[in-house]
Parts: structure tokens; sequence; C-alpha cells
């Protein structure tokens, strides 16, 4: 395999001039949603499902699928909401559409919302994005302007408001569920599972929610079709991804590649100049801070969510974090441990307790005062917080320390109370 | 530290650029106070609660959740 970009979602972005209608009009923009207008809200969801189109948030759900499951709900008005809460650990595609190709994002969000049937449309900003928020609100009124948002779409009788929400720093809130919460002025915490949003979400109307990378997908495949879209990547999982690469790498980037056509450890290389130290690689996050660790002969997975997952660990939000012969992984499980304890919303205990005990006992091994028996403590709180959570944070967070403990078992063994610390 | 909600003007200023308030526009509101403001005073806390008939208990706790939300001013700012 041969790693190289497929430019799609990220084709206009350094060419054209973001946040300028006209300009992304004169590039063929718009085109979709006339196109999505005139063929009508079936014809636009069956399209997209057949496209097979997966949520590009973390989750994989399918998005024509997820449009179908709120329009046939009865309740009015929906909700249409676009999570740009970006904070996953390691992670920076959506920033990347968000600001070089603002008007793709907001087509594709107004052609979900038709296809939903939503009339009300929110995007919720990561804090960090505020001045991004502030261009966007300016697109949007110059959008309402030129008659592409508010009543009346385009002469089609559809009409779609769009709010822009700025986050105030906290990571759950990009958890769908809390982000519901957050923008029903609640305090955000995640709630357990069905109802789902499409059936009861926003105020308990039905509620679409899509990621910014799965928005930016749907006007090409509404324009070029379904099968175009299935030419690329694979056939249960076409298109192409936004892979982040950060951590021990020359040059952080964001890359689009079709769905695994490149493996983890070629993407390295290809992407971002290879390790930062010149070192091979030791371990890899493939899908954000919550991902499980891969390593050895699992570096040659395709960057695709089954092969990933079938080698132990998810892509997510194929945020991938790289970490190279001579980072300690203890160090590393520690921070990440930090921020996932900071971060747990403390609606359920597995997490809100779980994730300090864990990072406590993991600074006993860090600090060298570590015992035996802490490790496999450290396997049986990651265990329960995995089973007994409410939402998937709380699943996922143990997830590095299970799979370093598995991986790297003499790196934690070296720094027990009186091991030698010859194995590192 | 204002004791009204006529007497903070940021948020006085707001509600006439915005119009009329919906229940989604909660959490944006109390963001654009705060931007505005640098916190959110507890009699706009007051106001949205009679406004939108909403529980200030809840508001409240939406208030204090975020690490980008206060509702007093800084210390040495008091």
């Amino acid at each position: 395999m041969s790693a190289a970009e497929t430019k799609v979602l990220t084709r206009r972005i350094g060419v054209i001039t973001p946040f300028d209608l006209a300009a992304y009009r004169a590039d063929g923009g718009y085109a979709a949603l006339e196109k999505a207008l005139s063929a009508g809200r079936d014809a636009v969801t069956q399209e997209v499902k057949r496209s097979g189109l997966l949520g590009r948030g973390g989750a994989g759900f399918p998005t024509g699928l997820k449009w179908e499951m709120t329009a046939r709900e009865g309740a009015e008005p929906k909700y249409l909401l676009c999570n740009a809460d970006e904070g996953e650990l390691g992670t920076h595609k959506d920033r990347l559409l968000l600001g070089g190709d603002p008007c793709r994002v907001l087509e594709g969000m107004t052609i979900a919302a038709y296809a939903a049937g939503a009339a009300k449309g929110i995007i919720y900003f990561n804090e960090e994005f505020r001045a991004l928020a502030e261009q966007w609100e300016r697109l949007i009124r110059q959008a309402e302007e030129e008659g592409l948002l508010g009543e009346d779409i385009m002469g089609s009788g559809f009409g779609l408001t769009v709010k822009t929400c700025l986050g105030r720093g906290l990571y759950i809130a990009g958890e769908e569920m809390a982000l519901i919460s957050s923008l029903e002025g609640k305090r955000p915490t995640s709630r357990p599972k069905p109802p789902f949003p499409t059936q009861a979400g926003l105020f308990g109307l039905p509620t679409c929610i899509n990621n910014v990378e799965t928005l930016a997908n749907v006007p090409d495949i509404v324009w070029r079709g379904a099968d175009w879209f299935l030419s690329m990547g694979l056939p249960d999982d076409p298109g192409t991804r936004l892979v982040s690469l950060s951590g021990d790498v020359k040059e952080q980037c964001v890359c689009e590649i079709a769905v695994g056509s490149c493996t983890l450890a070629e993407a390295v290389p290809a992407f971002a100049g290879g390790t930062r130290g010149g070192r091979p690689v030791r371990a890899v996050q493939p899908g954000g801070g919550t991902s499980a660790f891969l390593a050895g002969g699992a570096l040659d997975t395709p960057i695709a969510s089954r092969p990933i997952a079938e080698a132990g660990s998810s892509l997510g939000t194929a945020g991938v974090t790289v970490y190279e012969e001579g980072h300690s992984l203890v160090d590393a499980v520690v921070s990440i441990m930090e921020y996932y304890g900071r971060e747990s919303c403390g609606r359920c205990a597995p997490c809100r307790i779980g994730t300090v005990r864990m990072l406590e006992i993991l600074k006993l091994i860090q600090a060298g005062a570590g015992k035996p028996e802490h490790l496999e403590q450290l396997r049986r709180i990651g265990r329960a917080c995995v089973l007994g959570s409410t939402c998937g944070m709380g699943e996922a967070f143990p997830q590095p320390v299970l799979s370093a403990l598995k991986l790297f078992p003499e790196e934690f063994e070296s720094r027990l109370v009186g091991a030698s610390r010859a194995v590192r | 530290m204002p004791t009204e909600p006529e007497d903070c003007q940021a948020y006085q200023e707001i509600l006439s650029r915005w119009g009329p308030l919906e229940q989604d526009d909660v959490f944006r509101l109390l963001g654009a106070v705060q931007d505005a403001c640098g916190h959110v005073p507890r009699p706009v806390l007051e106001d949205v609660s009679r406004r939108l008939r909403r529980p200030l208990a809840e508001l409240y706790g939406a208030a204090t959740a975020y690490p980008g939300l206060r509702t007093a001013p800084p210390e040495g700012e008091r």
C-alpha cells in the first residue's frame, strides 16, 4: 500500500477564500442544496443511506438512517445540531473544516436539516474556536441575506434558522446527551439512552446531532451521487477520513485519506515527517485520548474502523497520537488520566470515582511507590468503569490504561517498589 | 456589583439585540453575559428564570458547571 492523500473534503482548503459565499458558489457550492431541494426529502435521505456514510464524530452511526429516524418522529419543531465541540485529545480535523471550508459545512448542515425535517439548527463550537464562531455568525447572516438560510430557502418553501453557540471549556459537553443538556441551559451531564436524541432530544423534541466532518461529506454525496462515494474507501466504510496526526511526530498535521488506504505505520512518515526523535514508533492511540494503544504488528492495521476495532482499539475521531521508543507509557497514561479525571461530569459513580482512583494508583506507580497488587486493582477498576458507566466517555477512558498494562506490563512492573529500573 | 437586572447594561443590550428569548437561548445568553461583564451576575440569572419560567437552581447549576462561566467577578475585582 502506498500512502497518498485523497482530497475531497479538503480540496478547497487553501484554494478558495473561506467565509466567502460568492467564491464558494463560483466553485460549485450550493449546487447540491439546489439539487436536494428539487429531489425531495426522501430521495436525499435514500441517496445518503445508500452511500453508506457513517458518522465521523466517533460512534460511526449511519448518517442517512439518523436523518430518517428524526424525520419520522411526529413532534415539531425538530432540531439539527452540528457538534463542533471538538475536544478529543489529538483531534484537530473539525477545526480545519470550520475554518478552511465553512460554507461546505453550512451547506451540508442545511441539506441534513432538510432531510431530517428540522427547522432549527444550532452549531455548538468548542470554546477554543471563539474567533471562528464569530466568523460563522457573519457567514450565517450573509447566507440569510442570500436566501440560503431563513424562510423559504432558494424558493423551495423549506425554512431553517441557524444559531451559533460557543462552548465554555467542558469536554463532556461534546458528548451528545451532555450537549443537549448544555443547550437546555442545564448542568451538562450525560444520561442513559434510550430514548435517543432522534426520539426525545433538545427540550424533548426530535433532534439529529451530526459531527462537522459528517456534514461536510453531505454536499458531494448529494451532488455526485452515492456510487461516486462508494468508489472510495472500503465497501462497508466508504469515503475518506480526516486523520489528525500528533504526539511524537515531526509535523502535526491533518491529512485526508480514502478509508483504509494506508496503515498507521505508513501514515507517520508519509504525512507527519516521521517521528520527532527519529526513533521507531513504540505505540499509537488511533482514535483520540480514550482509545486503546496499539503496538507491534498492530501498527500495520489499515486506518479504518473495523480493522482497528479488530486489532483491539477504536478509530473514534481518527485522532492518531504517536508515541516513539523511549516515551514512557506510564507517564503517558498519567497525563491522559489527569485530563479525563478533570473532565468527568460526575453523574455516574464508576467514572466519577474510577478516574480519581486510577489516577491515584498510577501516580504511585509513576513515583516508584506502586506495589504488584496495584496493577490488578487498575485492571479491576478499569473493567468496572467500562461495564458500569452511562456514556461513551466512562466506557472509554480506562482503555489506554488497560491496553498499556496488556501491551507493556514490563514497564509498569519495572516501576514498582523494589523493582530494577533496567527495563524501561 | 449590580443588584437589579436593569443595572446590567450589557445584559439589557444583549436582550434588545437578540429580540424575544427562546428556551434554546439560555446557554448562549449566559455565555454572552459572561463575555460582556466578565461574570454572570445573580440578578441576570433571576431575570432569565422569570422570563423563561425556569428554576433558578437549574440556571445556577449551568452557570457554575463550566470553567468558562463564573457567577462572581474574579478575586481582586470585587
